[in-house]
């Protein structure tokens, strides 16, 4: 697979024809509404020229944005969900590095983590990803089906990507949303749909692990729209991404919120969400 | 199998074949440690015939071992193995899956090229027959078991040694077993059942067992 890409890559623009048409068949275009058939429409017309592909991708996205954010939204199916954080203490190594933390967000907002390096902000994120113990206090997502557990429900993105560098971009998607996605919801992307909305489709069949800093980013990013699930859990999401990505992002942040999720996000750096809420945590001792 | 275990499974063997490797290193290993035996213990046939068969399962226990370091630690520190907390699908069943694929990838070359190797040892047929069926019965023992010094020393720099040290003892009765029987299959005074059956329960007890020490391992370093 390596091989064949790296002979075919002076003629990239033809990658774009070769989207696999098994996978298209089996995942099934349109299941996730209109914009995946004008996604297609897109292709086929743009497939030559994939940087041209990706603006009019991130141009449909947009319209559909804008449209679905100034209607009214309709109620997700399942209830609103809140997540809610009380008096969350966790201890690294000893130490209390997170002490009596409260919180709380409802469906469709989004929470921008900040503070100084050492204030805590991953050690948040992976006590609410269920990866850290909590010393005190409690983690509940509210609304959500009663025999699911809040770590099954969020997606959780750090500093690694957790996409292996030997398979393409494609395989790695397709596992993540096989594994992370048991039960089919028609909120989750198709592969090539979540390709095209961070621009990557043009490098679909390259392994990973050619890839330069931000497009492997990118494919993480990938990752979260594949597998539909509400809550997101984005420590430096922005990380080595250049500014179009980081509005398509956006774009796509926007949009999830608008289908009743929430995202809680530890960056420096403005993610482009208007209405965020935000948690200062507090300096380093 | 439903789709996510198919689909860890169809990862692991890809990576398997792709990052080269782990499946031929591991029968091109198995053949060097075969073919300097003979240089050590001198070309007598008849002493190559008696001891052949636990040259054999020494070396693919050894092989088995070079291969396990990578199982989780590779998954770690692509920050996978944070990503297996957060699935539907238990920590117990993926170790498990993850052991299968890497015993197809790694653990089913030896046992094909086991009968060739022993061709160089004077080993008869039914001698062949009978290290071919113990090293298929055992070496998924010998996968499972490494799993969970794997799983133990995932956080650990280079910990290929430490996880053998840790491992070894643990294999000694798969390897007595293991020889016995593959030596009472060519004749001599133990019967070919008793001691393959107890290979097959201790297999048996591996995959009960195993799993559920190298998720707890794993779950435990996670923190």
């Amino acid at each position: 697979m390596a091989r064949t890409w790296a002979a075919e890559r002076p003629r990239k623009g033809l990658r774009c024809l070769a989207f696999p048409s098994r996978l298209r068949q089996r995942r099934g275009w349109g299941q996730g509404g209109a914009l995946e058939a004008r996604a297609e429409a897109a292709l086929a017309k743009d497939a030559i020229c994939p940087p041209r592909l990706a603006e009019s991708i991130a141009k449909l996205y947009a319209e559909r944005m804008s449209t679905d954010v100034l209607q009214p939204v309709q109620p997700p199916v399942d209830g609103a969900l809140r997540l809610c954080v009380d008096n969350l203490g966790v201890l690294r190594g000893g130490r209390r590095v997170l002490d009596r933390v409260s919180f709380s967000l409802s469906a469709g907002r989004a929470l921008i983590v900040t503070g100084p390096n050492g204030a805590g902000k991953s050690t948040l994120l992976r006590a609410l990803a269920g990866l850290l113990p909590r010393a005190g206090g409690s983690i509940a997502l509210e609304g959500g089906p009663p025999d699911v557990e809040l770590p099954q429900q969020a997606h959780y993105l750090a500093h690694n990507d957790g996409l292996k560098s030997a398979l393409t971009i494609e395989e790695n998607l397709d596992f993540w949303s096989r594994y992370l996605a048991q039960e089919p919801d028609a909120r989750s992307h198709t592969i090539d749909a979540a390709l095209a909305i961070v621009g990557l489709g043009h490098v679909a069949g390259a392994p990973f692990g050619v890839l330069s800093a931000g497009q492997k980013r990118r494919a993480a990013l990938a990752r979260l729209l594949v597998a539909f699930r509400p809550l997101w859990l984005l420590d430096e999401p922005l990380t080595a991404l250049d500014r179009a990505s980081r509005e398509k992002f956006a774009l796509a942040m926007k949009d999830h919120c608008a289908h009743g999720g929430l995202i809680v996000a530890a960056t420096h750096e403005p993610l482009g969400l208007d209405e965020a809420s935000s948690l200062a945590l507090g300096g380093a001792s | 199998m439903s789709s996510p275990l198919a689909a860890l499974f169809l990862r692991e063997w890809r990576v398997a074949r792709r990052i080269g490797g782990s499946g031929a290193m591991g029968v091109v290993f198995f053949l060097t440690l075969v073919a300097i035996v003979p240089f050590a213990v001198g070309p007598d046939p008849n002493l190559l015939a008696r001891i052949g068969p636990a040259i054999l399962w020494i070396a693919a226990l050894l092989a088995t071992l070079l291969c396990l370091d990578r199982l989780f630690q590779a998954d770690a520190e692509d920050g996978s193995l944070d990503l297996f907390h957060l699935s539907e699908t238990p920590l117990e069943l993926a170790v498990l899956v993850k052991c299968a694929a890497h015993w197809a990838a790694t653990g089913l070359p030896l046992v094909i090229a086991a009968p060739f190797l022993g061709l160089m040892l004077q080993q008869e047929a039914m001698a062949l027959l009978g290290v071919v069926a113990t090293l298929l019965v055992g070496t998924p023992a010998l996968t499972l078991i490494g799993a969970i010094g794997a799983a133990a020393t995932v956080t650990v720099r280079r910990g290929g040694l430490l996880m053998a040290l840790l491992v070894l003892p643990l294999t000694i009765p798969v390897l007595i077993f293991g020889v016995s029987a593959a030596e009472a299959a060519s004749g001599g005074t133990v019967p070919f059942y008793a001691p393959f059956a107890i290979l097959c329960a201790i297999t048996l007890a591996a995959l009960a067992l195993c799993p559920f020490a190298a998720a707890a391992a794993l779950r435990y370093l996670g923190e």
